[in-house]
């Protein structure tokens, strides 16, 4: 169980796809205006990450090692096509803001690299855990980055109007905004890795003390 | 020789599968999204005409002016007589617009909509805003929307201003040639 946790938690924040591993940033960058888009863009994202990692593992020892990339790609293409069609049907709205950016999740690089470097490699279950720490660490960042950038951008938040116009700053709703507001994310989670780090290495040190001290 | 077969034949294996699949879940939706994009264009085509009651597509080809595309013209009925129509026309701007006019039979603009624009924001994008595009609601296709007497330009996107005001013109006299044959071109 504690070996599942440890690689769920990982996606979160340790090997976070988007703050840490930094893979996958033009979609993130390209959505994040609005709320609801980030949230449906993480949303499919995950759902692509989890059906093709599960079923990548599953099919693990049907792939010759030497055609596994055609195969990935035309599983991941199929359910990426799937969510679109379903987004097309179902959420019209939501597809039209996303646009071309669900059809080219097919090429994120996070898919792709976790298929290769763990689903292919690892059983069902912990296929599973990493495409939900995955996932989900994506979607979180995706939210935060568009909460900010809606906030200041538009002064809009699920359709409600939070900031008058005369206080909004547009330049968070263009791309440069979208830099920026992802180098505060990305640093504030570095600060915070670091002093998660400095409290370990402190603990670690005070135990070795004490140990030490018990031995003289 | 023969592990590239098996190879292939495997890949094979796979795609087809995929295939299968895809066509079923696009056999479950294909309605759907055909039901959705008929009624977005039938609200679409609602906001800029809404004193019809229904809308039928018009047949034939159109000409317009270099640089704008007629990308389709609906006869706007009402009880079923045609009372005016409803053009697409995608044309260039200081980037690229698509625009629905609609047109009555007595030559007047009824409305018109962006269902698209590419153009700066802050510039360009004040296009879709009312107070510029509700300018033309009202206006006579005789009018020959002259920058500063039929029309207020957007200052600082002049070139976006006399994009729109192309694809308009260009947009309502398609409108009335199709009124003027009876919805065939």
């Amino acid at each position: 169980m504690n070996k599942y946790w440890t690689l769920f938690k990982n996606g979160l924040m340790r090997e976070n796809p988007l703050l840490v591993l930094m893979i996958g940033l033009c979609s993130s960058l390209a959505v994040t205006t609005k709320f609801e888009n980030g949230l449906g863009m993480g949303l499919a994202l995950t759902f692509v990450l989890f059906m093709s990692e599960v079923l990548i593992s599953l099919l693990r020892k049907l792939i010759p090692d030497s055609i596994r990339i055609p195969v990935f790609i035309i599983i991941i293409a199929t359910f990426v096509t799937i969510v679109d069609l379903l987004m097309k049907a179902y959420m019209t709205e939501l597809a039209k803001a996303l646009g071309v950016f669900i059809p080219l999740i097919v090429v994120n690089c996070i898919i792709m690299g976790r298929v290769e470097s763990f689903a292919s490699k690892r059983t069902v279950g912990e296929a599973a855990v990493d495409a939900l720490g995955m996932g989900i660490g994506y979607l979180w960042v995706l939210t935060g980055i568009s909460i900010v950038r809606e906030l200041l951008g538009s002064g809009t938040f699920i359709g409600m109007t939070v900031l008058s116009e005369e206080y909004t700053i547009a330049f968070f709703s263009r791309a440069p905004g979208g830099f920026f507001v992802f180098a505060m994310f990305i640093a504030a989670s570095r600060a915070f890795r670091l002093m998660a780090e400095k409290k370990a290495c402190a603990v670690q040190m005070k135990n070795t003390l004490l140990t030490e001290g018990e031995q003289k | 020789m023969k592990q590239m077969i098996k190879l292939g034949l495997i890949l094979a294996l796979f795609t087809s599968v995929a295939c299968v699949s895809l066509a079923l879940v696009s056999n479950f939706t294909s309605g759907a999204i055909e039901r959705a994009a008929q009624k977005e264009l039938n609200e679409g085509l609602r906001t800029v005409f809404a004193d019809a009651d229904a809308f039928s597509p018009a047949q034939g080809t159109f000409t317009a002016a270099a640089g704008v595309t007629i990308d389709a013209v609906y006869m706007a009925e009402k009880g079923g007589t045609v009372i005016g129509s409803v053009v697409q026309a995608t044309g260039s701007t200081y980037d690229k617009a698509t625009i629905l006019v609609g047109i009555t039979s007595n030559k007047t603009i009824t409305s018109i909509q962006f269902l698209s624009l590419t153009d700066t924001p802050g510039f360009g994008q004040k296009a879709a805003e009312p107070a510029f595009k509700d300018q033309f609601t009202g206006k006579s296709a005789d009018d020959n929307f002259a920058l500063g007497d039929d029309i207020d330009a957007i200052s600082g996107s002049t070139i976006t201003t006399k994009g729109v005001i192309a694809i308009i013109s260009s947009a309502v006299e398609s409108g009335l040639a199709a009124i003027h044959n009876g919805g065939s071109n």
